[in-house]
């Protein structure tokens, strides 16, 4: 196990020809009012748009991204084309196939802390952290009909070889809709609306390359 | 000159892992009984072997799964009384700990699409991280399960034996409990038998399977006595759990107090009865359905607004046709029991 962590930081130190890299930027440096000390969320079903017109997507694609863990927020797209890149689609979270599909591995073991098993599913995001000294806790996940809570989002990107994509989750923890929620840990609808308010904090950095 | 060497010391340490040597196992083909439904289960991705059964019956029996080591799948479990605590109306767990329900029988789960009381766990193969992680069941965590099952040259041999890999990991951890639960199948009851027209009914058990196809069977379907669905069933709120039931899990206001209508095969052992085990006898339970249902609960299933009416002798009747569903075959197969 570890001879592949190896090899696969070398790799990752260098990209060769029909690789991509995809790098999340969390932007959590403590703010006077908020101290983020969990912070991993899912990424799924990456898709590149290429200028031609042509596109990839990533096979078997789930990752789990998490502050603690400095490579998980280094992606790395085996197969991909060198050509300029358009637009970057991802999945904030798991696709509902997964939440149905029984016992899985790699990223989406649930030893990794971010599934439930009382109500099976996996926990798309988990933010935990204090809000003006106010602890907060927030679990988000739920994959059925209106509280699903995966959400889709397209950036564009200008960008051939790797792109970097800002995290930023604060403005979020502090704006007004989310003061009275201290704690959202099963799905249902307020789950749905954090999700919403999630997808909002990924932005993509310009002056890639 | 060194650096290289040991680079190309990793690559292949890289391919050997990565290489996954080809291992005899015994397929295992799971005999279905005729004009069944498809099971909802299929083991698209866990094929059935009998490395794998062993190895999941070894773990459905071994209390080292639990952080104390005194409590296994089985002690809830029990497999002469239909897999489930008999005697007990809530689950125990590790240190004397009391769960708030019921446990539930393990027969015929391939047919099931949902588990657990309120159908909170979508598919046989995750239900186990429930007993294993609940703090009032096992309260253990699956690091520490798999860091117990890696230790052990025993189980290694046997991981290695099913799935070729001697590491074991929570996936092939879960799919071969799901290799035993699946297998536990109970389809040779006397009312098997009498429908395959292999044995006759007494005319009271004639009579009783005429009441249960008018009173009951809109719910607990043949042949399996269940459906994959949930149901108030007019059952009072438990006082001492408040227990919601599927409401927890759908969070949709019209689901509350509902819960999964369960088999009745092995009835006659799986007492007692409920979602809370309020009831010990199946006379109980009739009198429930004739005389004790709360017709002011609004989440009262459609199919019992109409009043049961059964005198004490069609009963007697219904309750001799219930024990028709038991299946001794199925309680007393050495291939469920204790590996020993």
């Amino acid at each position: 196990m570890r001879s592949v962590f190896i090899i696969a930081f070398l790799v990752s130190s260098g990209l060769s020809s029909g690789q991509t890299s995809v790098n999340f930027e969390l932007a959590v440096e403590n703010n006077e009012n908020v101290e983020i000390s969990v912070f991993r969320f899912y990424i799924s079903n990456i898709i590149l748009n290429y200028s031609d017109g042509s596109n990839f997507s990533e096979k078997n694609s789930y990752h789990l991204i998490d502050l603690d863990e400095p490579k998980s927020q280094h992606l790395t797209l085996n197969g991909s084309s060198d050509k300029e890149i358009q637009q970057i689609t991802f999945t904030i979270g798991t696709d509902s196939l997964v939440n149905v599909s029984g016992a899985l591995d790699g990223d989406l073991d649930p030893i990794k802390g971010m599934y439930w098993a009382w109500n099976t599913g996996y926990i798309n995001f988990k933010i935990e952290g204090k809000r003006n000294e106010q602890p907060f806790e927030y679990h988000i996940g739920g994959y059925t009909g209106k509280h699903a809570t995966a959400r889709t989002i397209s950036l564009p990107v200008k960008a051939e070889k790797s792109i970097h994509v800002n995290v930023q989750p604060i403005p979020i923890l502090l704006s007004p809709d989310l003061s009275k929620a201290t704690s959202v840990l099963i799905p249902g609808e307020e789950a749905s609306k954090m999700a919403d308010f999630f997808q909002t904090s990924f932005d993509i950095l310009l002056e890639n390359e | 000159m060194n650096k290289w060497f040991f680079t190309l010391l990793i690559a292949l340490g890289v391919m050997l892992a990565s290489f996954r040597l080809a291992i005899d196992t015994n397929p295992l083909i799971l005999e279905l009984p005729d004009k069944w439904p498809t099971p909802v289960y299929t083991f698209a991705t866990n094929p059935l072997t009998e490395e794998g059964f062993q190895l999941g019956r070894k773990l459905f029996y071994d209390p080292n799964l639990s952080r104390d080591q005194t409590i296994s799948c089985a002690s809830c479990h029990l497999q002469y009384t239909g897999f489930t605590h008999v005697d007990h109306n809530v689950s125990h767990g590790i240190e004397g700990r009391k769960g708030t329900r019921n446990a539930p029988a393990l027969i015929n789960l391939i047919w099931n699409s949902s588990f657990h009381w309120d159908g909170g766990v979508n598919n046989l193969e995750v239900q186990p991280i429930n007993p294993i992680q609940h703090p009032a069941e096992m309260d253990n965590t699956l690091a520490a399960v798999l860091e117990y099952l890696n230790e052990s040259k025993e189980y290694k041999a046997l991981f290695y034996a099913a799935f070729g890999d001697s590491t074991a990991s929570s996936k092939q951890l879960l799919k071969s409990i799901a290799q035993f639960t699946s297998s536990l199948i109970s389809s040779n009851s006397k009312y098997d038998q009498y429908i395959r027209k292999e044995v006759d009914f007494t005319k009271q058990e004639k009579n009783g399977l005429k009441l249960f196809r008018k009173n009951c069977a809109a719910c607990h379907k043949e042949p399996l006595f269940n459906m994959n669905d949930f149901a108030s069933n007019g059952l009072t709120m438990d006082t001492a759990y408040n227990d919601v039931g599927r409401y927890a899990i759908s969070q949709i206001g019209t689901d509350s107090l509902q819960f999964r209508v369960p088999t009745l095969r092995n009835i006659e052992y799986t007492f007692p009865y409920m979602h809370d085990g309020r009831f010990r006898k199946l006379k109980e339970v009739l009198n429930h359905y004739t005389d004790g249902i709360e017709t002011d609960n609004p989440y009262l299933s459609k199919k019992l607004r109409n009043k049961i009416v059964l005198s004490p002798e069609e009963k007697k009747d219904l309750i001799a046709f219930l024990h028709t569903l038991t299946d001794r075959e199925f309680l007393y197969n050495r291939r469920f029991s204790f590996p020993r």
